[in-house]
């Protein structure tokens, strides 16, 4: 295997990634770290954690919340089977919408959550049900 | 995308390593074995790849899992106390290890 060096490592990855233009918001699910990552628009970002649930990202241009990470899903989607089997009915086609997530995530805070935590949780169901990204609910164990 | 190319620099010349996220409600599998390299690098990069002074207040965040693989690269607030660290990093991290 031919060694890289750095620079044509980040140069291969810039071929690889799309264009701005090209971009649509996504969710993608991480088994490795059981986590969702949902982009909502390109720009950089910078990470700022809600709990340990939500890290909430901030656009470097404007500062608002363009996306998010998600983590302890299969956990998430097993303690939503126990206290909220309804949810169940917002699965469609094996596929959640990610607002749902957000929001029931919301609702299964145990601690009284800070203000400034609600308004994240909910901008960030606001951009997702906007941007209309659902993810695998059999990838994430939520079926 | 193109914060890749400041990784390995944060790898080889990081401020602080730190080991472990906090263990709490909603355990997660990053936790044991995952390390948080934090680096101040000298630029940032734009969507096109172009360099841009790096962004003031805040530190650039490599987290490495168990099989020793950079999963995710992102900026962070710094901590007010010291420009090198990321904001809460007492909560975050079970300890640092550089």
């Amino acid at each position: 295997m031919k060694t890289m060096s750095n620079d044509e490592f980040a140069k291969r990855m810039m071929l690889l990634a799309k264009p701005a233009s090209e971009f649509k918001p996504s969710a993608y699910y991480d088994a490795d770290g059981d986590c969702i990552e949902f982009l909502a628009k390109p720009d950089p970002f910078y990470e700022e954690r809600v709990d340990d649930l939500v890290t909430v990202y901030y656009s470097q241009k404007t500062g608002e919340v363009i996306g998010s990470l998600l983590k302890g899903v299969s956990k998430l989607a097993r303690r939503l089977a126990q206290k909220l089997p309804g949810f169940l009915i917002t699965i469609q086609d094996g596929r959640i919408r990610l607002e749902h997530l957000f929001l029931a995530g919301m609702w299964l805070q145990k601690s009284e959550p800070q203000a400034i935590d609600l308004l994240a949780y909910k901008k960030l169901a606001e951009i997702a049900e906007r941007t209309s990204v659902d993810v695998s609910a059999e990838l994430c164990a939520a079926a | 995308m193109a914060n890749i190319r400041s990784v390995m620099p944060a790898l080889q010349q990081p401020t602080a390593i730190f080991e472990g996220l906090r263990r709490d409600e909603h355990e997660d599998r990053r936790a044991p074995g995952w390390y948080c390299y934090c680096s101040k690098p000298p630029c940032s990069f734009d969507e096109s790849g172009e360099e841009r002074p790096p962004y003031p207040g805040q530190v650039f965040l490599v987290s490495v899992n168990r099989e020793k693989v950079a999963c995710n690269w992102p900026w962070a607030r710094a901590d007010k106390a010291d420009e090198g660290l990321p904001e809460n990093y007492e909560a975050r991290f079970e300890r640092r290890a550089l």
